[in-house]
């Protein structure tokens, strides 16, 4: 541009033009792309059904276009690892370049895909806060690289004026002896050994612990779904094979009502078997050979089975930590354990901003199965020098409980969003089930009105069953939320029949608000809402001079600490 | 591990951290409330007005199409129908003279405090060395009233928080002063000793640009 002084408002060149186009076309492609996907894909299909002499072509043509992009993009993907930076560049129309200074590299996560451990060779993702992207990425390179790295960055971010570059020196030595280790590949064990004397290994899981996450994992939406299915299957089976069927019911009937029941009890226990089964086999895909251990000021874990997922993350970067522990982990005694970097938990549909709809895949490292003295153990190593008394196990003695009238909100607040929403969801519902109707001679009109029927029938017995419900749920909810609070961070314990604990240091927030209901504002209560990069923790129904306290102290704390909260 | 332990705990010397008595803080308690700017509630309304214009357009339309078949069995489904938007349109026509002047920010030294609500009141709390950026913006009926909406993003928020109906002045000096307090605690911090060298900070900028400028060429690539 013709510059018009350094100080002025200056338009970008015309042909921009192009690119703001291109940005809307994308925003009604992010919005509404997948409605016309599948439109085009029925109509592609119905298209190609009819011409099966253009499929052969079509999958050729696609076929060929994906080898001849892959084989570019290798071209020019290039990347170069310098003293303080990494370059990347690539693109083969838009040519791309990354310049990615170490300090602002968050973690580094080493995955192998099953091709890359037979080939001895790995993928390294680099996290840096605010905006991740598929660009921070080296596919399939050699260990070597990934150490080096490793240790570059290391090196780099602990070059601070309290002598850590020494240890850094050491973890770079460290590295290098490690080298040859890795370069042999899948070697578990041997590199198990050259770990526990680098670093501090806090924990390998066994195949024992490995079948109790299996169990504990969430298998009952699955088991649901999957029991809906067989049950539609049966129906649909009932129309087109009523004969199997038919004998089967006879020999049902004839056996008579207990027999039938233990007839589906025995199908559903077997569903649930499947289903146990299932999730134990993925506990043990994903969480295999699960080792995590710290090293200088970072914790780094590595586990699984097929494609094996390193995550890193720096003390100093964790914003919260988050402990989780449901009912099944707590007759096992474990917990499950996050610690969020910046951005870790970003709802994918904040509109806006681009950048922020990125940030959603940044890894959070966790730990899935944590014993007490675990969970304790990485909380002093976050919470060390500040916050040493924040607690995060959920029967730490050291919460209070909040006031008791947040029975009567939480039961209020289960009535009037839990009810209508369940009342919305019976209508999709009921209207799903009308549509499923089939018949040639129904009368859409008195379809419609039994549906309506239906659902009322349904929202009525929902509605009741709330009621009866609502005071239990409310007393639960306040059993499980409690909050302890020291100089320097605060914890807040939330639930209803799980606990989870949310702990973070005051000078990491990023806003603080505090609400008051009117009931609230009766009884000289209000609720505290902390912001974090990552989330929020919010501690309903305290003391409204202690919320006010708080609140005060945390921006106190954020201005005043001299320390980086990233 | 015996190497880490110095690492972690801070900067010997340097880091000194007193015990501060909560009541020394300075509170929220006596403070003077900037109210919104005066045409703001008037703004909503028209908006709520052309809002209630549309609906009642689109149910009117409704109601000659398809209603009538549905009417046949649900006589009482109508009346309800309208009830229910009369209702709501009332509501939101009269609910900014009520809502609006219960609004207001004070800009303190530190920080923004915004406080909203009619019956859950809310102060929330926005730290100038947590903002990562601002942005203004306004819709034409805004404008028309002379009012732009400030919205100040920190680390990981997603959409930010939202200050609606400041004077579109008023909004703009807003602006620029956040921005120089951004700017300052920049300055701040990287002389601080527990931060990164100072360089740190300028390849942390370009980084960020040349980031952008990189994931919107990759996004085209990849169609």
């Amino acid at each position: 541009m013709n510059p018009p002084g350094p100080g002025a408002w200056q338009r970008t060149s015309p042909v921009a033009i192009v690119f703001f186009v291109g940005k809307s076309a994308k925003w009604v492609y992010d919005r509404y792309g997948m409605f016309g996907q599948v439109v085009a894909a029925i109509g592609v299909t119905a298209f190609l059904l009819r011409n099966p002499q253009y499929t052969v072509l079509a999958v050729l043509t696609a076929l060929l276009t994906v080898a001849l992009v892959g084989g570019l993009q290798y071209w020019f993907f290039r990347f170069r690892i310098e003293d303080d930076r990494i370059l990347i560049r690539q693109g083969v129309v838009n040519r791309a370049a990354v310049d990615l200074p170490f300090d602002r590299i968050q973690g580094i996560n080493v995955n192998r895909r099953p091709i890359e451990r037979i080939l001895g060779l790995v993928t390294v993702v680099l996290d840096t806060p605010g905006s991740i992207s598929a660009e921070g990425q080296l596919p399939t390179v050699d260990p070597e690289i990934a150490e080096q790295l490793l240790a570059k960055v290391a090196e780099h971010q602990a070059d601070g004026p309290e002598g850590g570059a020494g240890t850094a020196r050491d973890l770079d030595a460290a590295e290098r002896d490690r080298t040859p280790d890795e370069a042999e590949g899948p070697a578990t064990g041997a590199r198990g050994d050259a770990e526990r004397a680098r670093g501090e290994v806090l924990q390998e899981l066994a195949s024992r612990d490995l079948f109790r996450m299996g169990l504990v994992s969430r298998g009952f939406v699955l088991y649901g779904l999957l029991l809906l299915v067989v049950a539609r299957q049966v129906d649909v089976a009932t129309d087109a094979a009523l004969g199997a069927f038919g004998a089967v019911r006879d020999a049902l009937g004839s056996l008579g009502a207990l027999a039938a029941a233990v007839a589906v009890a025995a199908l559903a226990l077997g569903l649930l078997v499947v289903v146990v089964a299932a999730r134990v086999a993925s506990a043990f895909v994903r969480h295999h050979g699960y080792t995590l251990w710290r090293e200088g000021r970072s914790y780094r874990s590595r586990a699984g089975l097929f494609t094996r997922k390193e995550a890193v993350v720096r003390i100093r970067k964790v914003q919260q930590l988050d402990v989780y522990q449901g009912a099944v982990y707590r007759i096992f005694g474990r917990h499950r354990l996050a610690l969020p970097p910046i951005g870790g938990s970003l709802d994918a549909d904040d509109d806006d901003d681009e950048r922020t709809r990125e940030t959603v895949d940044v890894d959070t490292l966790g730990v899935p199965w944590a014993d007490s003295a675990l969970v304790e153990r990485i909380r002093s190593g976050v919470f060390r020098g500040e916050g040493e008394r924040l607690a995060a196990l959920p029967d730490d003695e050291a919460f209070t409980r909040v006031s008791r009238l947040y029975i009567r909100a939480a039961a209020l607040r289960f009535l009037f969003v839990g009810v209508p929403a369940g009342i919305f969801l019976l209508f999709i519902l009921s209207y799903m089930v009308a549509a499923s109707w089939r018949g040639e001679d129904v009368d859409r009109s008195v379809l419609f009105m039994h549906q309506l029927q239906g659902w009322g029938a349904a929202s009525a017995i929902w509605a009741a069953l709330s009621v009866v419900l609502a005071a239990p749920v409310g007393w639960l909810r306040w059993r499980a939320t409690a909050y302890m609070h020291d100089d320097d961070g605060l914890s807040c314990r939330t639930g209803l029949i799980g606990y989870s604990v949310e702990a973070f240091l005051f000078r990491k927030a990023q806003g603080v608000t505090v609400t008051q209901s009117p009931l609230q504002r009766r009884h000289g209560l209000a609720t505290l809402e902390v912001e974090t990069a990552c989330g929020s923790v919010t501690v309903p129904y305290i003391e409204h001079a202690l919320v006010c306290a708080l609140r005060d102290l945390i921006v106190y704390k954020v201005e005043s600490s001299r320390r980086r909260w990233y | 591990m015996a190497d880490s332990t110095p690492v972690d705990t801070g900067v010997p010397g340097m880091f000194v951290n007193p015990v501060v008595p909560l009541d020394s803080l300075p509170g929220t308690e006596s403070l003077e409330w900037t109210p919104l700017h005066p045409r703001f509630a008037r703004r909503l309304q028209v908006g709520a007005l052309i809002r209630a214009v549309l609906i009642v357009g689109a149910w009117t339309a409704f109601h000659l199409r398809v209603l009538p078949f549905i009417a046949e069995r649900l006589p009482w489904l109508p009346v309800f129908a309208w009830a229910i938007i009369g209702a709501f349109c009332l509501w939101s026509l009269l609910w900014p003279a009520v809502a609006v002047p219960r609004r207001g920010y004070v800009v303190r030294d530190k920080d923004l405090l915004y406080k909203s609500g009619v019956l859950w009141r809310s102060v929330k709390a926005f730290p100038f060395n947590r903002v990562q950026h601002t942005k203004l913006d306004s819709t034409p009926l805004d404008r028309r009233f002379g009012l732009a909406s400030l919205s100040v993003f920190p680390a990981g928020a997603g959409a930010g928080h939202r200050i609606r109906g400041l004077g579109q002045e008023t909004a703009e000096r807003l602006r620029v002063y956040i921005s120089e307090r951004i700017e300052a605690d920049g300055d701040a911090e990287s002389n601080d000793t527990d931060a990164a060298p100072a360089p740190a900070e300028d390849s942390e900028v370009n980084s960020e640009t040349n980031w952008e400028t990189n994931s919107e060429g990759a996004g085209d690539s990849g169609q």
